[in-house]
């Protein structure tokens, strides 16, 4: 939809929005086979969750927080952020507990990252992402993502977006942190769904966390264990503007 | 990060693996307080926890320093990364070719 001002993410018109609820219940789908509880959290997340979890560490650069002033603590540092990814409520919410079985959660939501460029449908400062996350034991939680990898990538293709599953790794901001992207790459614990058209493009990620959630949130399985974390982010805009219109998608032309 | 002592181009991948070897027991250790450790050409390098996240960096640049080229990204993975025989069958053969 064109609106003619800038927009942090598109406008949708009501057969827009339908095509992005289709893709999601899509996405759902595949999270309730998991037995995924769903649970819908908000747009803003506080401070203190993103520290646990070491976000503005790691990624300052992207980070958006909330700007009135009565937020903001001694030292000028906002309390509240805008949430840069769904998953860091799930960990917080489930902070000190002890999971007598593995556990699914499912959510919808806005994210928000400080992007330099704004291409609709490519690169967005706010945008829609569905994940779900993993927790328990190592072995349940490969497994379970290995079996979300297939059904997203079975949907991309009926939605005429076939790709590949590529080692990827997250851009950190401090040099120092090469090391860490580098690792995260050799051992494969970020995967994108990469569709190569126009640019080449990552459609969703599977992210393999470890026992680093786990221990950072005190969150254990039964036998004391730090949790082991997975999360399954899949970025709705992306498919719904990518997506063929035979295949229910927004596409306006494609590409010769 | 660490001035990695290899030979400018080794003779053959067994002196390139040794090397390496070295390289790892020694410099690489003692820079992150890691170790002692065995390490020989088929200790698993990463699920061991021979090379950190700081490691790594250091092992690509002896790496690159004993072939003369830069590794490409694609060739960051676990089948040419994840024993000492691996990288050296990697990128020493490549070496040799070149």
């Amino acid at each position: 939809m064109n609106i003619g001002y800038p927009q942090s993410a598109p406008s949708r018109t009501a057969e827009e929005l339908g095509v992005l609820n289709r893709i999601d219940a899509r996405i759902r789908s595949v999270a309730a086979s998991l037995g995924a509880e769903e649970i819908q959290y908000p747009a803003l997340i506080a401070r203190g969750a993103l520290d646990r979890a070491e976000y503005p560490k790691a990624f300052p650069h992207l980070l958006m927080s909330a700007g009135q002033s009565a937020v903001f603590d001694d030292h000028g540092i906002s309390q509240w952020c805008l949430s840069p990814a769904v998953c860091y409520h799930a960990y917080a919410q489930l902070a000190g507990r002890v999971l007598d079985a593995p556990l699914v959660i499912t959510a919808r939501g806005r994210c928000f990252r400080a992007e330099r460029e704004l291409v609709h449908g490519v690169r967005q400062i706010e945008f829609e992402m569905r994940e779900i996350v993993l927790l328990g034991a190592a072995d349940w939680v490969d497994r379970a993502a290995d079996s979300a990898r297939l059904a997203v990538e079975s949907i991309a293709a009926d939605l005429s977006l076939t790709g590949d599953w590529q080692a990827a790794e997250d851009p950190f901001f401090l040099p120092a942190a090469a090391g860490k992207a580098l690792m995260q790459r050799l051992l494969k614990v970020k995967l994108e769904y990469q569709w190569p058209g126009p640019g080449g493009l990552a459609l969703a990620s599977i992210n393999r966390h470890g026992p680093f959630f786990g221990q950072r949130f005190d969150i254990s399985t039964a036998d004391g264990q730090p949790a082991f974390t997975a999360c399954i982010a899949v970025g709705l805009d992306r498919l719904a503007h990518h997506a063929q219109p035979s295949a229910g998608g927004c596409r306006e032309e494609v590409t010769q | 990060m660490c001035k990695p002592p290899a030979p400018e181009r080794p003779e053959t991948r067994e002196a390139f693996a040794r090397a390496l070897i070295e390289f790892i027991k020694g410099p690489l250790f003692v820079r992150h307080g890691a170790g002692p450790m065995e390490v020989d050409e088929s200790t698993p390098l990463f699920e061991t926890g021979v090379i950190d996240s700081l490691g790594i960096i250091d092992l690509l640049a002896f790496v690159e320093t004993a072939t003369g080229r830069p590794v490409p990204m694609r060739k960051i993975d676990m089948r040419f990364f994840g024993t000492v025989n691996r990288i050296s069958h990697a990128f020493w053969n490549e070496m040799e070719r070149s």
